[in-house]
């Protein structure tokens, strides 16, 4: 029977035109990384050194957060904690209603696509709209983003241009991207003109400071974080840094392995809501802290390395799963190895388990990962944990491996199965089915190596005897 | 103390699992680079990132900005209280045209709003500090000159001693321009127009901040 | 008279289960290569699996009652162990440490197995008499450099390296040369319909070379890739690197 994850994946894979668009960003994406790190010392210095500041974080949340927490209050920024996203989401409700607000802007967040705040707000006659411009041409398609950073990458030029013609209107001259910038960059300024609060997520938490970094290209994530009256940003727990002297390094790693800059346009740093005679700003600053599974992720000793991740999107760019699938056949919000880790974890095995089917364990991911994530030995643990944790009932699957070690754990018996593949080596089965899709299947052998390697000592013996 | 925090720091503080020391304060191999090199890499770094760059000498401030002016037709211009000789040239900009007007960001962003959206073309704005390495403005915004500044009128012209080009990022997070844990309400590092790749992996300039960066370097 | 010749030094091999099935010419050419490099083989006749295909498929129970049998059996003896599947030594080299409480008298014997662990090519590189390679007129072959060789044992540089000490002969590599086969144990038939076009992908890339031959250091890789090309209605150019350079030393061994 097909699952609901392999039916997408057929469809996707069927798309010729999504699989080049995802083939050429892909290239384009590894490419340009590439010639960023193309110090191979230096990168892996840095790597190593990106790793063990995420790595510390992790182990010291408790006291991390609780100093955030401690100075962003000093600082006039009002915290707020989630368990899940359903009390984030609510707490963001409520603060808007408080506030009266009907338009909210929004800066590129993941872990408000998470919260799928989006929906919650619209449910409750908030007005959302989404700010980075590959976040707003997904939006005007009611679609999700299919990558973590450039979230409208499934689509062309051409597509996007229709795009603009079918939902605004607005009919651009074909192939001219400056001209779609334009259009978007006209009807969101109108946005951030009138926004009653404006919602971002965040790179990096400096705990000592109280300081939220915002990394961008666009100026959107400033926009939405200094006109609006309200700024809300939502944070998942583990993006806690201990000071501003590890960021310099964490935000060269993020960028370059992200789109291969060595710097991005903008980086923001946010310590406090308007101060008294200053001119602009939001009035009013809260930080929602989310966990949402990340706390017990990290009393895990196998897995807590999954909240090392800055959210770079490397791994996707270098997993031959998702360059050929994209990111909407996982149809989780995080896609690609990262979200392959991140899913089952967050929404349990029963709901993202088949996620984790998805890979060949080929190691590209864990090899570009710039924090030193082994993102196949997670997925490999999480595949035990999957089989541990399903009902002991007797599958297909259990019952294969259950034979199979019986086989290969007495000796006698492989060399008979061996013997047996010989003798019947010329039945032409085709099954797996999965294999014989694209493949013929392997003959065996005449005779085994084990066999070959028995017949060559005796014939050595008889020789040295003559 | 919210129900929330308390079960979120009950399941932090379970520590199930043993903590590992994780050395990363060893710094990295870094080149320092003279006052000379500094200057030039960041030049180099900048236009890379599609910035105009001019290294003029401090008493042709005012000349400059008209020349600006004239060349590309600015109307509007929008100044804050920092930057010394501002009045100079405000009164050396007015003087050229009367089609050119100059605004002071002296009200709050509420009040001034409209005029910053609909009318400034251009604003002008000291900068704190500059990074060779990555070819890039640290901008303190405060009351004299708000973060609107850099952010809303289509062009951005960033005023820059050279005396305040250092190296590296590294090097402003250790000797911070601001007081210890005292930080400014915002610091912006700026290293070129607003820009985005969103569309098909084009780059694109302007997307929602300055589509140009004017960067003048002082001696 | 007779015990003052030097003994030759003793290697295991651990053939793999493939090899032991499909492909036992490659298992012999490995052997041949190694006697050539004066070593005397050990192959101990109650080998079967490494226990990586349960190991990545979830099944980490049987994976352990595996590794615990083949470290018994490649401990009776304190040599080199050699495999000649990058995945395989990989999984011994790599996995097996891992799977044992820490302290355990079985961390213990699995790490000191690890540690004498070396795929076949890699351990070869720096050990064969390349004087006595015979002569070819020029050749071009491709080689493909698998997902275990280039990361998890790093060995890749190695494969590389061999062959460029072989005469007339040109190596070619497919575009996208670090992406995986489509292989994957156990994930060519649970993700069909992806390894199916990572197949593909790759065998049109390898084709492409128009290298005379496919050669790699990991049957399993090969199996795929060759049993895909058949598939198209070709004739399977795969070749271990073992089999390769067996010819090339003018080792013949019966079949
Ligand atoms: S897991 Fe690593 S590579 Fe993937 S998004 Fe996170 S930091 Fe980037």
């Amino acid at each position: 029977m097909k699952t609901k994850f392999s039916k997408r994946i057929e469809l996707a894979l069927a798309d010729s035109q999504l699989r080049m668009n995802f083939r050429g960003a892909m290239d384009f994406l590894r490419n340009k990384r590439q010639l960023a790190f193309n110090d191979v010392e230096e990168w892996q210095a840095l790597r190593k050194k990106g790793a063990a500041i995420r790595q510390d974080a992790i182990q010291r949340l408790p006291e991390l957060l609780t100093q955030l927490e401690h100075q962003c209050q000093q600082n006039g920024i009002q915290v707020h904690w989630a368990e899940d996203g359903n009390e984030a989401n609510k707490i963001i409700l409520n603060i808007a209603q408080q506030h009266n607000a009907k338009q909210v802007i929004k800066g590129k967040s993941m872990a408000t696509e998470e919260i799928e705040l989006n929906d919650f707000l619209e449910k409750h006659e908030i007005d959302c709209i989404e700010s980075d411009m590959g976040e707003y041409i997904v939006q005007l398609d009611n679609e999700k983003p299919s990558h973590i950073i450039m979230p409208a990458i499934h689509k062309n030029t051409a597509q996007i241009t229709d795009l603009f013609e079918k939902k605004l209107g607005i009919s651009t001259p074909s192939g001219d991207v400056d001209a779609l910038i334009g259009v978007g960059r006209r009807i969101l300024r109108e946005r951030f003109e009138h926004a009653d609060i404006g919602i971002s997520g965040v790179n990096f938490a400096i705990a000592d400071t109280g300081t939220l970094c915002l990394v961008e290209n666009e100026g959107n994530g400033r926009l939405s974080t200094t006109a609006p009256p309200v700024h809300i940003a939502l944070m998942g727990i583990e993006k806690v840094i201990p000071n501003i002297q590890v960021l310099p390094t964490l935000q060269r790693l993020l960028t370059r392995s992200a789109t291969g800059q060595h710097i991005t346009s903008y980086l923001n740093l946010i310590s406090s809501p308007r101060k008294k005679g200053e001119l602009d700003g939001p009035k009013e600053v809260h930080l929602v802290l989310l966990d949402n599974g990340r706390a017990n992720i990290s009393q895990d000793e196998k897995l807590q390395s999954t909240l090392a991740c800055i959210r770079c999107g490397a791994c996707m760019n270098h997993c031959p799963v998702y360059t050929r699938i994209g990111g909407h056949a996982y149809g989780s919000t995080y896609p690609g190895p990262i979200g392959q880790v991140v899913m089952p974890q967050i929404k349990g095995f029963k709901q993202e388990g088949e996620l984790l089917d998805a890979c060949s364990l080929n190691g590209a991911c864990g090899e570009a990962c710039p924090v030193e994530i082994d993102l196949p030995e997670l997925i490999r643990t999480l595949r035990h944990r999957k089989q541990e944790s399903s009902s002991t009932c007797w599958s297909k699957e259990v019952f294969i491996w259950f034979v199979w070690t019986k086989i290969h754990l007495h000796p006698w018996l492989y060399r008979q199965a061996t013997l047996l593949m010989a003798v019947f080596r010329t039945l032409n089965l085709n099954y797996p089915k999965g294999w014989t899709r694209t493949r013929t299947m392997p003959k065996a052998a005449k005779m085994s190596l084990h066999r070959q390697v028995r017949e060559r000592s005796k014939t050595k013996k008889k020789k040295e005897n003559e | 103390m919210s129900e929330a925090r308390k079960a979120i720091f009950a399941r932090l503080n379970q520590r199930k699992i043993s903590t590992k020391k994780h050395d990363f304060q060893a710094p990295l191999a870094t080149k320092h680079l003279n006052k000379t090199e500094a200057k030039k890499l960041l030049i180099e770094k900048l236009q890379e990132n599609r910035a105009e760059v001019y290294s003029i000498p401090s008493t042709s401030l005012t000349d400059t900005l008209t020349t600006i002016a004239t060349e590309k037709g600015y109307k509007t211009w929008l100044f804050g209280k920092n930057l010394s000789g501002a009045k100079t040239a405000s009164k050396a900009l007015e003087s050229v045209s009367n089609e050119i007007s100059v605004i002071q960001y002296d009200s709050d962003y509420e009040t001034l709003r409209e005029v910053l959206f609909h009318q400034v073309d251009v604003s002008v704005t000291s900068v704190k500090a500059a990074i060779a390495e990555t070819g890039t403005l640290l901008l303190i915004p405060d009351k004299n000159e708000p973060r609107m500044m850099s952010l809303i009128p289509p062009v951005h012209i960033a005023i820059l001693k050279q005396s305040d080009i250092v190296t590296s990022f590294q090097q402003v997070a250790d000797n911070p321009p601001w007081q210890g844990k005292n930080m400014p309400t915002n610091i912006l590092f700026i290293s070129s127009p607003s820009k985005t790749a969103d569309i098909q992996q084009t780059i694109a300039y302007g997307a929602h901040g300055p589509k140009e960066l004017i960067v003048l370097i002082v001696n | 008279m007779l015990n003052s010749l030097p003994e030759s030094p003793q290697v295991y091999l651990f053939g793999t289960c493939l090899i032991d099935t499909f492909y036992p010419k490659a298992g012999l050419d490995a052997i041949a290569l190694l006697e050539l490099a004066g070593y005397e083989v050990v192959f101990p006749q109650a080998q079967t699996c490494c226990g990586q295909p349960p190991y990545n498929s979830g099944f980490k129970a049987p994976a352990l009652k595996i590794a615990r049998q083949t470290i018994k059996l490649l401990s009776s003896k304190d040599i080199p162990v050699i495999v000649p599947s990058a995945s395989c030594a990989s999984m011994i080299k790599n996995h097996y440490p891992a799977l044992f409480q820490k302290d355990t008298s079985d961390a213990q014997l699995a790490h000191n197995l690890s540690l004498r662990t070396f795929e076949l090519i890699d351990f070869l590189a720096d050990k064969l008499p390349y004087g006595q390679q015979l002569s070819f007129p020029h050749c071009k072959v491709t080689l493909h450099q698998s997902c275990s060789a280039l990361r998890e044992m790093g060995v890749a540089s190695a494969w590389r390296a061999i062959l460029e000490k072989l005469n007339n002969l040109e190596i070619c590599f497919p575009e996208n040369k670090q992406e995986c086969c489509g292989f994957g144990g156990t994930f060519a038939v649970k993700s069909d319909a992806i390894s199916a076009v990572m197949t593909e992908d790759k065998c049109q890339n390898l084709m492409a070379t128009g290298g005379a031959s496919i050669l790699s250091g990991d049957m399993g890789c090969l199996m795929n890739i060759g049993e895909h090309i058949k598939f198209e209605g070709q004739a399977d150019p795969c070749l271990h690197l073992a089999s390769f350079l067996v010819k090339r030393f003018g080792l013949n061994h019966e079949d």
